[in-house]
């Protein structure tokens, strides 16, 4: 965390919207300012510092697709876009202009907090890769659909994730070939430090070896580092 | 054989068999009438030749030849007339035609029945025979009146019809196999539109009847088929996109709502304010996947079944839900993944939200695979075991308001079910508890 409060710039195009968020965010110790199109964004841009936007996917004018590009194009400036549909295509266009996270309205306020201060965090800890922005991860013959949450081996045939195992192998191949604590691995999946006994990594990490035909007592993909953690053995590619 | 008369290609078969030997013998009998009247006109001819003959001799001589003359022809079956043998009875057209050509105008003719016959002294061999004898009355050319009394000999008897019968098979086969092609080719449009009609995927954009093909009926046929399927089609993407709009327009007060809710200060009101909201939202989000139930733009993948349902119950016990994933087996189906996983959450939610807990398993046989979902609840009564899919229908009204159910969930499931071609049904279970059973074809090597 920075020593000063994040600046948060909210876009949206609905002024009631726009002034209950910055109340919200501001109540939670957030700095907010607040824009209603691309143009104030710009201006607002320009003349001060912003830690973050979140901006909202219909806009007039530019729309908040075109908007996140640009921004891309132009800086690392974290992006959490809000949008009224929640379809999975809308979810892949937008991870694909580069938003770092995604919200559907309505949501729970606390819900948009959680998310601000996760990307934030990841963006000052600098810990991101490529692999977070990318839709589609190929690994070892099987490729991990990140917007439909399911993996797909060489043939063809698509493997479901449970919630905790896609995380799991989401911040194993965002970090391959390094070796990830229980405890690191835990705060990446669920955002919480590990609590003593706490065996749910081990768990997943089991399931996952069964579903990718990685054989427990000899692993070639997920390897058990005894006393350090576990290590995913693999090149990880983006599909172009 | 029941079966075979009621379909329309049994009933064109014999149809068409049936027309065609009726025709068939039709045109026999036409042309054996025919025959006959031939051979009456050529015997006619011949007799009238003898007659003009005779009269053309009979023309030339004096009084006492003629009476040589008709003596000597009794023995060809001409004799005088004699009173009293002639009757009213017409005689045959035929001979008089026949005489009146031979014999030209001026001659008085007239022909008639005579009786009796028997007095004849005809030739043995036409003796036997039931004779008819005709009268015919003329006048010589210096004026005499004659009548003669005529033997003419009976109808010709035709051959009787002697069926040849190998002929009969092989022309009878004939017509089968023309009836049969003829039939076949008369209903298979109907049959391929029978198919079209039963394996409509209202879901998706299935391959149409082709337009081009067969004649123009059937052709026609095709793109009125067509043109309803599109409009089948229209209607259903107004009617999801109407859905998905109010839904769509709704979110941005309700996020207004949601946030303004943040500044209640009465914690307990606002917690119970954002309940009521969370569940008008819920029920907002399950129409909305209703809406889309049917609509299948997620593209059809080879899945392992085993691992979604292993996912699912994963991710049901991570949330701190009792179910278990018992009886397994490696299976693939063809399914939309995230569809088909709505589908299984809301069954597998709706064991654990009424009968208390949910028991996965998975078995498989030869063509399906099937997955069973069983609580331990009070189960449904008989009754609405079928009604619980309509949309919005509850089981039992508090209850379900209770626990927050839209009465959409089943009906989702049950749309995506079928549109992978599946079943899905529930049972009550002989202890006790409620069993929704689900049935997905595997996916073909």
């Amino acid at each position: 965390m920075t020593a000063h409060a994040p600046n948060i710039l909210i876009v949206d195009d609905d002024a009631d919207i726009r002034d209950l968020l910055a109340d919200y965010l501001s109540q939670q110790g957030l700095h907010v300012l607040t824009a209603a199109d691309g143009k104030e964004m710009q201006q607002v841009l320009d003349n001060d510092p912003v830690d973050l936007v979140v901006l909202d996917l219909t806009l007039p004018g530019t729309d908040g697709l075109a908007l996140c590009r640009n921004l891309r194009a132009h800086s690392a400036l974290p992006v959490v876009m809000l949008t009224a549909r929640s379809s999975s295509l809308h979810r892949i266009i937008g991870l694909e202009m580069g938003a770092d996270d995604y919200l559907c309205k309505p949501f729970e306020p606390r819900e948009l907090l959680a998310r601000i201060r996760n990307v934030l965090r990841r963006s000052e800890g600098g810990v991101g890769t490529d692999a977070e922005h990318a839709q589609q991860l190929q690994f070892a013959g099987w490729m991990l659909d990140m917007a439909a949450r399911q993996l797909q081996r060489a043939d063809g045939v698509v493997v479901a994730l449970s919630a905790g195992e896609f995380r799991l192998l989401k911040a194993l191949l965002e970090r391959p070939n390094r070796v990830l604590s229980r405890d690191q691995l835990l705060s990446l999946t669920q955002g919480r430090e590990a609590e003593p006994f706490d065996r749910s990594v081990d768990l997943h990490i089991s399931r996952l070896r069964q579903k990718l035909g990685d054989d427990a007592r000899a692993p070639q993909l997920i390897k058990t580092l005894r006393n350090e953690g576990y290590m995913l053995c693999a090149t990880v590619a983006r599909p172009s | 054989m029941m079966h075979f008369l009621q379909s329309m290609r049994g009933r064109v078969f014999l149809l068409l068999i049936a027309g065609t030997m009726a025709s068939a013998v039709f045109t026999l009998l036409i042309t054996r009438h025919h025959q006959a009247e031939i051979i009456a006109r050529d015997r006619a001819q011949r007799v009238a030749g003898q007659l003009a003959g005779l009269v053309h001799t009979l023309d030339a001589a004096s009084p006492q030849e003629r009476w040589l003359i008709l003596r000597t022809v009794r023995g060809l079956g001409i004799q005088r007339g004699t009173a009293g043998q002639a009757t009213p009875q017409s005689g045959d057209e035929i001979l008089l035609d026949a005489l009146r050509e031979q014999l030209g105008p001026n001659r008085n003719l007239y022909t008639g029945r005579a009786e009796p016959c028997r007095e004849f002294a005809a030739p043995r061999h036409m003796r036997r025979r039931a004779s008819l004898c005709q009268l015919v009355r003329f006048t010589l050319l210096d004026g005499t009146p004659l009548e003669l009394v005529v033997h003419a000999p009976p109808p010709f008897p035709m051959r009787p019809l002697r069926p040849v019968w190998w002929g009969l098979l092989l022309f009878l086969a004939c017509i089968a196999v023309l009836a049969w092609l003829v039939a076949r080719m008369t209903t298979r449009p109907l049959q391929h539109l029978a198919n079209a009609a039963d394996t409509l995927d209202l879901s998706s954009e299935t391959a149409l009847l082709p337009e081009a093909e067969g004649s123009s009926e059937v052709r026609s046929a095709a793109r009125a088929f067509n043109r309803m399927q599109q409009r089948i089609h229209e209607d259903l993407r107004e009617r999801t996109g109407m859905l998905a709009a109010i839904t769509h327009d709704l979110q941005t007060p309700l996020t207004r709502l949601r946030l303004r809710l943040e500044k209640v200060q009465d914690a307990e009101l606002r917690d119970k304010l954002v309940h009521d909201m969370n569940a008008m939202q819920q029920m907002l989000q399950e129409g909305l996947e209703f809406a889309r139930s049917r609509d299948a733009s997620e593209p059809l993948q080879r899945l392992d079944i085993d691992s979604l349902l292993a996912s699912l119950c994963a991710d049901a016990v991570d949330g701190g839900q009792p179910v278990q994933y018992g009886e397994h087996c490696a299976a693939e189906v063809m399914a939309r993944p995230i569809a088909l996983r709505r589908a299984l959450t809301n069954l597998i939610d709706n064991a654990v939200k009424y009968g208390g807990n949910a028991d996965v398993a998975l078995s498989c046989d030869t063509h399906d695979c099937h997955i069973r979902i069983t609580d331990s609840g009070p189960g449904i009564p008989h009754d609405m075991l079928e009604t619980v899919f309509t949309p919005f229908c509850r089981v039992e009204h508090s209850r379900s308001r209770e626990t927050g159910g839209s009465g959409l969930g089943l009906s989702i499931a049950r749309n995506i079910v079928e549109q992978h071609h599946g079943q899905l049904l529930l049972t009550n279970r002989r202890g006790g508890g409620l069993e929704a059973h689900v049935v997905l074809p595997l996916a073909g090597r």
